[in-house]
């Protein structure tokens, strides 16, 4: 039907055509992918797998072996020095660590601890080896309790 | 009940005030040479629960040392100088004890523990964890994480081929001791289970005291 004085422009005309709707396409995957971003995102395994880190309380008893003369202020400044050298300024983001209550006459103390699971590991390792890195009260870890009721019996 | 096989170098009166802080210790071993100049041993013993103290002495072991054995003075521990020298203690037909510290965990890896298993008479590895723990607080202290990843791995495989690990503190004073409380949480945090604890802390420092006296015998 077509002859070959119109094959040459045909043919020019379909390139064309084929560019722009190529380009539109690329264009319009381009726009597509911004809109399909962020719900891909969202939704990769990474975002599904990701744990819920549970917040977990629990209360240390304490034996502490001191200096005379030391008080609760003093060990509770230890803990949080021996913490930030063991474990670095970053863990207190994680965990916090409180001093509740010290008994100098019994060498006793309780300690709380908040944060994920593995906090309570860390500030265990960090009151055993805290008298090598300050050098100050030796502590021993006694009893682990996620009831401060407990504790207080042994205290007393 | 707890096993420290080795509190260090302390004196007696050390010893003692680390008899009272250390209220699960029962097989505590002490230097041979300041348990010789205990006066009162009774006074250590008479604390109202069972305690089995061990004289201990640690040597270094090279190539040209004589034939080494268990010891009948004391139980000696022996720290390799060299790789071979940690092999060949590995394939002595006698009961020895092979220190892992510090210096000594370049030599004592996971093949000198497939040796020693395959060694006829029982075989222990002593660590010595007081040296890691204050490598903890030295910021100059170098392959840290290496050393304690090594530290593990060969205690996991010694622990798989039955060969006995035991667990000691070796302090160099007083102010650096670790109790055996503080022994298994750090074994807890390099992450062994209570069974496995219980074996390096428990079982075998009974198992080792009852082999040196069964050797006094023969």
């Amino acid at each position: 039907m077509f002859g070959g004085a119109y094959a040459e422009p045909l043919a020019v005309a379909s390139i064309i055509l084929a560019a722009v709707a190529l380009f539109l396409a690329l264009q319009n995957r381009q726009m597509l992918w911004k809109y399909m971003e962020p719900i891909i995102d969202e939704l990769t395994p990474s975002a599904l797998t990701r744990k819920r880190t549970k917040r977990v309380k629990r209360y240390l008893l304490v034996k502490a072996v001191c200096s005379e003369g030391s008080t609760a202020r003093q060990l509770a400044e230890d803990l949080s020095k021996g913490l930030q050298l063991a474990m670095g300024l970053a863990h207190r983001t994680r965990c916090e660590v409180s001093l509740i209550s010290f008994r100098r006459d019994a060498g006793k103390a309780i300690i709380r601890v908040v944060g994920d699971g593995n906090c309570v590991k860390e500030v265990l390792l960090t009151l055993s080896i805290q008298h090598l890195l300050l050098g100050g009260c030796i502590l021993v870890p006694l009893k682990t309790s996620g009831l401060l009721s407990r504790l207080r019996k042994a205290l007393h | 009940m707890r096993g420290n096989m080795y509190v260090g170098s302390l004196t007696c009166d050390e010893v003692a005030r680390y008899l009272h802080l250390d209220e699960e210790a029962t097989v505590v071993g002490v230097d041979a040479k300041q348990l010789v100049t205990c006066e009162n041993v009774e006074e250590l013993l008479a604390l109202g629960r069972e305690i089995v103290l061990v004289p201990r002495t640690i040597t270094s072991f090279g190539d040209v040392s004589k034939a080494p054995t268990l010891g009948r003075e004391a139980v000696v521990g022996l720290a390799p100088l060299s790789v071979e020298s940690a092999r060949r203690l590995a394939k002595i037909s006698a009961p020895i004890i092979v220190v892992m510290d510090v210096t000594t965990i370049r030599f004592v890896d996971k093949a000198q523990v497939n040796y020693m298993r395959q060694s006829p008479a029982r075989k222990f590895l002593e660590v010595h964890l007081g040296g890691f723990v204050e490598r903890i607080g030295d910021p100059k202290a170098a392959n840290l994480n290496r050393d304690l990843h090594n530290l593990g791995n060969v205690i996991e495989r010694a622990l798989k081929l039955g060969v006995g690990v035991v667990v000691s503190s070796a302090a160099p004073s007083l102010s650096k001791i670790l109790l055996t409380t503080h022994l298994d949480i750090v074994l807890l945090y390099m992450g062994f289970t209570k069974r496995e604890r219980r074996l390096m802390l428990e079982l075998y420092p009974l198992e080792l005291v009852k082999l040196w006296i069964n050797t006094l015998r023969a």
